[in-house]
């Protein structure tokens, strides 16, 4: 079955030399090909165009979009600005709350030297869960609030201990008390069991 | 007869063509209005930041250093 193309186009275009003439098929191949040629400019010309310009306008409307949402970013930092500098003098407060080092030394010297101060003698004194290995990626994490567990036992007489107590609970470095535990020893004396947890922040202060 | 046909079947194709060709433009349009990504590293500095200071805590530091 071989295609005989060769007559089907003689055929046709005997067809179209008898009907090119009539007007009615004029017009009507002249409105077919204007559907064509719209069809062909919709897919290849106006289409590709359409989609950059609205592209463009979307971005343009992002941006504008971010920019209001920097500029009230910005204008909010300036006002964190304004508050921080107004409150200078006040923040080395929370430096000595809150240190942005773990300084366990000056705190153990601390509590001994209120320990002496009460009259009272520490027997035990423990810190644990302190993160050594954590201290090198905690660094990084600005905002990480570390806190390390201790307990601490110490001797002496009820006056004493509480005194004890009241002072550790006032020293510049806040200490949270979980737990406070007396007894009595085979001499008389009391001994006070007390743990709690101290924090420190590795976030970088601003001022 | 049979010509006028083949015109009219003709012409309804091109028109739904052309109808389906304008819609799709249109749908591709509205979706590369819509379609604009902001970048990470700017989506994170976009986030608000609330410029407000606890002064509650410095006050009630301040009276438990007194």
């Amino acid at each position: 079955m071989a295609l005989d193309y060769k007559s089907s186009v003689t055929r046709y275009r005997k067809y179209l030399s008898q009907v090119s003439h009539q007007p009615l098929w004029q017009a009507s191949l002249v409105f077919v090909l204007s559907l064509g040629l719209l069809i062909i400019l919709l897919l290849f010309v106006l289409r590709p165009t359409l989609i950059t310009i609205s592209s463009l306008l979307g971005q343009i409307d992002t941006q504008r979009k971010v920019e209001q949402q920097l500029d009230a970013k910005i204008a909010a930092v300036q006002r964190a600005q304004q508050l921080l500098n107004s409150l200078q003098s006040r923040l080395p407060v929370l430096d000595r709350s809150l240190p942005t080092a773990a300084q366990l030394g000056v705190w153990a010297q601390a509590v001994q030297t209120i320990a002496s101060g009460s009259g009272v003698a520490i027997t035990d004194f423990t810190l644990s869960d302190i993160p050594v290995t954590q201290i090198a990626s905690a660094s990084a994490k600005l905002s990480t609030l570390v806190k390390i567990n201790f307990r601490l036992s110490a001797s002496g007489n009820y006056s004493q201990l509480v005194d004890f107590i009241d002072t550790l609970e006032k020293l510049p470095r806040l200490a949270v008390l979980n737990s406070i535990d007396f007894s009595r020893q085979n001499d008389g004396k009391l001994t006070l069991t007390a743990g709690g947890v101290i924090s420190f922040t590795y976030a970088q202060k601003g001022y | 007869m049979r010509k006028k046909g083949i015109d009219r079947d003709l012409v309804i194709v091109l028109t739904t063509t052309l109808i389906t060709l304008a819609t799709w433009v249109g749908f591709e349009v509205y979706r590369a209005y819509t379609k604009v990504t902001i970048p990470e590293v700017l989506q994170k500095h976009l986030q608000p930041l609330n410029p407000t200071l606890d002064t509650k805590v410095l006050d009630q530091l301040e009276q438990r250093d007194k």
